[in-house]
C-alpha cells in the first residue's frame, strides 16, 4: 500500500511537472526563431566574438527582428554585429524570419507581444502604425528622404527609420540588350517590340519577361508594376479615382489583357506557374532571361550567382500616350519601435546607430538604393549611375499600399496565377479585382 | 522514486497516510491522472475551438486589437465564394481519393505480407517508412521529382526525346499527383491495420472452407472481408479524416497554387488568415471543415459497423 502510494504521487507530480516544464521551454523558443525559408534565415545570438572596448556603458537586453533574405541579410547582420560590438554589454536576440516574417508579426501583433525593434517593410503606416513608437525627436528625423516622407509619417509623427528609399521598375540583362540591339524601351509598345525581338532572335531560347510565379508575390509585382504608370501616373486622375471607390475598372483590363498576351506569345517563361524567384534570378544571371519586374536588389542577388553578370534598372514603360516612363517606391530596409517596449533607450540606441552614415552605407551597398537619409550618399557603384540617368523621372508610391485596401496583395497575386492557369480570364479577373477591391474598401472602411 | 529518504516515507506514513489511501483508493484517484491531459486538451484544442467559433462571427484581420460582430456573413460567404467550390472538390479528391487508394494497396500488400509468398520483413518496413517522414519533407522530395527545371521526371522524359511538362501546373491533374503523393506516404498505415486484421482470422475458416471447394476469390469475399471489417472501419476512416485535412504535402508541392488550383479546405483557412488577413472568413471555413469532416467520418464509422461480424 505504501508503494502503491507512492508511485501514485510519483506520477502526478511527473505528469504536472512534465507538463509546465515543456510550456516553459515552449516559451523560450521565440527568441532564438528558427529558419524557416529556404533562401535565408538566420538567427544570431548575442554576445559579439570579437571584444571591442565599449563605446558607452549600455546595458539590457534588445529583441531584432528581421525579414530580410539574401544579400540585404548579410547587410543587416553586419550591422546588427557591428552594433553588438560596440554595445557588448547588450544581450541582443536578433533573428531574421525571411518569408514567414509577416505572418509571425501578425500573430505577434494579435498578442500585443512585439519585438523591441523590428523591419516594417514598407508597411509602417499602413499596417504598424498603431504599434509604433513616434521617434520624430530622433537626430536622424529631419533628415528622411522627403519623397518618401509622407509613407513613413502620420502626420507629425515618425513611425520608422528609412535606411534605403527602395525604387522599383524593371530589371533588365544589360548584355542581352546589347546582344540583341535594344535600346532601353520607354513606352508599352516598345516594351512589346522589345519582347518581340527577343523571342524572335532566341528563337525563344531566352525569357523575354521571367516571372517566377511559384512565389506568387511576383504575379503581385507585376499588377504593382503595370498598374503604376497606368493608373498612379499624374497624366491619369485614376489614382484619384481609386481612392475615393468610383474608378471604371473596365479601364483596368489592359493589365491582364497584355499579362495573357505575353504568356500566348511565348514571352514569359514556360515554368511561369511554379518556377521560384530563386529560379528567376538565376536565369537572369545566367543570360535567359531579360527582364524581371522588381527592384535594384535583384541585380546584387544575380551578382552572387554570376560575377560577370551586368544588369541595369529601368523606370516602367508609359502606358499613357505622351507619359513619362516612371518608378515605383517607398520605404524598404527599415527599423522602427514598439512603443510599449520596456528596452526604449537600448532600442534608440539601436536606430541611432543604424543611422549612421557607415551603416546605412552597408545596407544601400546590398540593396543596391539610395538612401532613405538625405544626410548620407551612398556609393552603391554601377547602380548609382541608374539613379542619376532618371532621378527626373517621377517616383510613385508603392501602387497596393496607397491605392488598394489592405487584404488585396494575395488577392493580385493568385489572381495573376490564376490568369495564367487559365481558371479567369481578363474579364474575369477584372471583376474579381473590383469585387474584392470593394469588399475590403467596405471592411475597412467600418473598421 | 528509490531515492526518497526513509524517514519521510515513514512520517508521511503515520501522518496523512489515512486521508490518502482513502483518496486515492477512491474513484476520484484515477480523475487525478487525468487532469493533465485534460489541461492540455483545454489549452490547446478546446478553448482554441471555441475562440475559433466565436472570431469567426467576426470580421476580424487576425492582429488588430479590435474587431465587429458580422453574425453569419463570414459563413454567407462560403457559398458565394467561387474558389471555395473548387477547393471543396478538391478536398474530397484528397480524402477520398487518397483513402480509396490507401487502403486497396495497403490492403493488397497486407495480403502479400501475410501469405507464404517468401516476402522479407524488410520489405513490410521499407512500405511502412514513409509514414514516418514528415508530410512537408514528402512534399519537398517530390517536389524534386515533378520540378519543371530539373525534375526527374522531366530529365527522364527529355533523355528519351520527349519535352518537359510543367506537371505542377496542371490544376486537376496536379491534384491527382498530390493524392497520389498522400497515398504513397500512408498507405504502410493501411497495411500495417490490415495485417493486424488478417492476423485475426482463424486459418481453420480457410480450411474448411478450401475442403468445402471455395475458390480465393469466395474465401475473400464471404470469409476475409466480413471478418477484417472493423480494420477496414479503422483504416478507412483514419485516411480519410487524414485526406481531408490534408495540409503540409499541399504546401511543399504547390502551396495551393497555382492560383486555388490545389487549394484543400486547411490550405485555404491558412491563406485567408495569413495571407489576406482575414481572420473571420478563415476561421468560418475552419469551422465549415470540421462540420464537413464529421458528417463524412461519423456516416462511414457507422457504414461500416452495421457491416461488422462477431467470430
Amino acid at each position: 500500500m505504501k508503494m502503491k502510494t507512492f508511485v501514485t504521487i510519483f506520477l502526478t507530480l511527473s505528469l504536472i511537472v512534465g507538463t509546465f516544464s515543456a510550456c516553459g521551454n515552449a516559451g523560450n523558443s521565440q527568441s532564438s526563431a528558427p529558419p524557416a525559408s529556404e533562401s535565408a534565415s538566420v538567427a544570431s545570438e548575442s554576445q559579439s566574438e570579437q571584444p571591442q572596448p565599449a563605446e558607452t556603458k549600455a546595458t539590457g537586453t534588445l529583441s531584432v527582428l528581421s525579414p530580410a533574405v539574401g544579400s540585404e541579410l548579410t547587410a543587416v547582420t553586419e550591422v546588427n554585429d557591428k552594433f553588438v560590438a560596440a554595445y557588448p554589454d547588450i544581450d541582443v536576440e536578433f533573428a531574421s524570419l525571411g518569408n514567414d516574417y509577416e505572418t509571425n508579426m501578425k500573430v505577434k501583433m494579435a498578442s500585443n507581444m512585439l519585438p523591441d525593434v523590428f523591419a516594417t517593410h514598407g508597411w509602417a503606416k499602413l499596417r504598424y502604425a498603431d504599434y509604433l513608437m513616434d521617434l520624430k525627436g530622433e537626430p536622424w528625423a529631419e533628415y528622411i528622404d522627403p519623397a518618401i516622407r509622407s509613407l513613413v509619417t502620420d502626420g507629425d509623427k515618425v513611425l520608422t527609420l528609412p535606411i534605403d528609399s527602395y525604387r522599383t521598375g524593371y530589371v533588365y540583362n544589360t548584355t542581352l540588350m546589347e546582344e540583341y540591339g535594344l535600346e532601353v524601351p520607354k513606352t508599352l509598345e516598345e516594351m512589346d517590340k522589345a519582347l518581340e525581338v527577343i523571342h524572335e532572335k532566341s528563337g525563344g531560347k531566352v525569357t523575354g519577361l521571367h516571372i517566377g510565379g511559384g512565389d506568387n508575390w511576383m504575379y503581385g509585382a507585376f499588377v504593382n508594376t503595370f498598374a503604376t504608370p497606368m493608373t498612379a501616373s499624374t497624366a491619369t486622375s485614376d489614382g484619384q479615382a481609386l481612392l475615393d471607390g468610383t474608378y471604371d475598372w473596365n479601364k483596368f483590363m489592359l493589365l491582364p489583357e497584355k499579362l495573357l498576351e505575353y504568356y500566348q506569345k511565348g514571352y514569359l517563361n514556360v515554368d511561369c506557374l511554379t518556377s521560384t524567384f530563386a529560379d528567376t534570378t538565376a536565369a537572369i544571371a545566367n543570360n535567359q532571361a531579360v527582364f524581371v519586374a522588381m527592384g535594384p536588389e535583384l541585380v546584387t542577388g544575380a551578382q552572387e550567382i554570376n560575377p560577370d553578370f551586368k544588369g541595369g534598372i529601368m523606370p516602367v514603360p508609359a502606358v499613357i500616350e505622351g507619359d513619362t516612363a516612371c518608378f515605383q517606391g517607398g520605404e524598404r530596409t527599415s527599423w522602427a519601435i514598439w512603443k510599449d517596449t520596456a528596452n526604449v533607450d537600448n532600442a534608440k540606441l539601436y536606430l541611432n546607430f543604424a543611422a549612421e552614415p557607415d551603416n546605412v552605407q552597408i545596407i544601400c551597398k546590398a540593396t543596391s538604393a539610395p538612401s532613405g537619409l538625405t544626410n548620407v550618399k551612398p556609393d552603391i557603384g554601377e547602380m548609382n549611375d541608374y539613379w542619376q540617368r532618371y532621378a527626373s523621372n517621377p517616383v510613385y508610391p508603392m501602387w497596393d499600399r496607397t491605392y488598394m485596401p489592405s487584404g488585396m496583395w494575395d488577392v493580385m497575386s493568385t489572381a495573376g496565377q490564376d490568369l495564367i492557369s487559365g481558371s479567369l480570364n481578363a474579364t474575369t479577373f477584372t471583376e474579381h479585382m473590383k469585387s474584392e477591391y470593394l469588399r475590403l474598401r467596405e471592411l475597412a472602411a467600418a473598421a | 522514486m528509490l531515492c526518497m529518504p526513509l524517514e519521510f516515507l515513514e512520517r508521511y506514513d503515520a501522518g496523512v497516510k489515512g486521508k490518502l489511501d482513502r483518496l486515492l483508493s477512491s474513484k476520484y484517484s484515477i480523475c487525478i491522472m487525468y487532469l493533465p491531459a485534460l489541461a492540455l486538451l483545454a489549452i490547446f484544442i478546446l478553448i482554441p475551438f471555441f475562440r475559433g467559433i466565436n472570431i469567426s462571427f467576426t470580421d476580424w484581420d487576425g492582429y488588430s486589437q479590435n474587431y465587429r460582430y458580422v453574425g453569419f456573413k463570414q459563413f454567407a460567404n462560403i457559398f458565394t465564394d467561387s474558389r471555395v467550390l473548387r477547393t471543396i472538390r478538391n478536398t474530397f479528391i484528397y480524402g477520398l481519393g487518397s483513402a480509396l487508394l490507401q487502403n486497396i494497396l495497403g490492403f493488397l500488400f497486407a495480403m502479400l505480407f501475410t501469405s507464404n509468398a517468401g516476402v522479407s520483413r524488410f520489405m513490410r518496413t521499407l512500405v511502412y517508412m514513409p509514414v514516418i517522414v514528415s508530410g512537408l519533407i514528402m512534399g519537398y522530395i517530390w517536389k524534386f521529382f515533378f520540378q519543371y527545371s530539373g525534375g526527374a521526371v522531366n530529365d527522364i522524359m527529355l533523355l528519351f526525346g520527349g519535352e518537359p511538362v510543367d506537371w505542377l501546373a496542371k490544376g486537376l491533374g496536379t491534384v491527382i499527383i498530390i493524392t497520389v503523393v498522400n497515398t504513397f506516404q500512408f498507405l504502410g498505415v493501411s497495411m500495417v491495420i490490415y495485417i493486424a486484421g488478417l492476423k485475426g482470422i482463424p486459418p481453420e475458416y480457410y480450411e474448411v472452407a478450401q475442403i468445402d471447394g471455395a475458390n480465393w476469390w469466395t474465401r475473400l469475399r464471404y470469409i476475409t472481408l466480413p471478418l477484417i471489417m472493423p480494420s477496414i472501419n479503422a483504416s478507412v476512416v483514419m485516411n480519410v479524416i487524414g485526406g481531408l485535412k490534408l495540409f503540409d504535402v499541399i504546401m511543399a508541392l504547390t502551396k495551393g497554387g497555382p492560383g486555388y488550383d490545389t487549394m484543400s479546405l486547411s490550405t485555404m483557412t491558412y491563406t485567408l488568415y495569413f495571407a489576406r488577413s482575414d481572420a473571420g472568413y478563415s476561421a468560418a471555413l475552419g469551422i465549415f471543415m470540421v462540420i464537413i469532416i464529421a458528417i463524412i467520418s461519423l456516416s462511414m464509422l457507422v457504414f461500416f459497423r452495421k457491416r461488422e461480424v462477431e467470430l
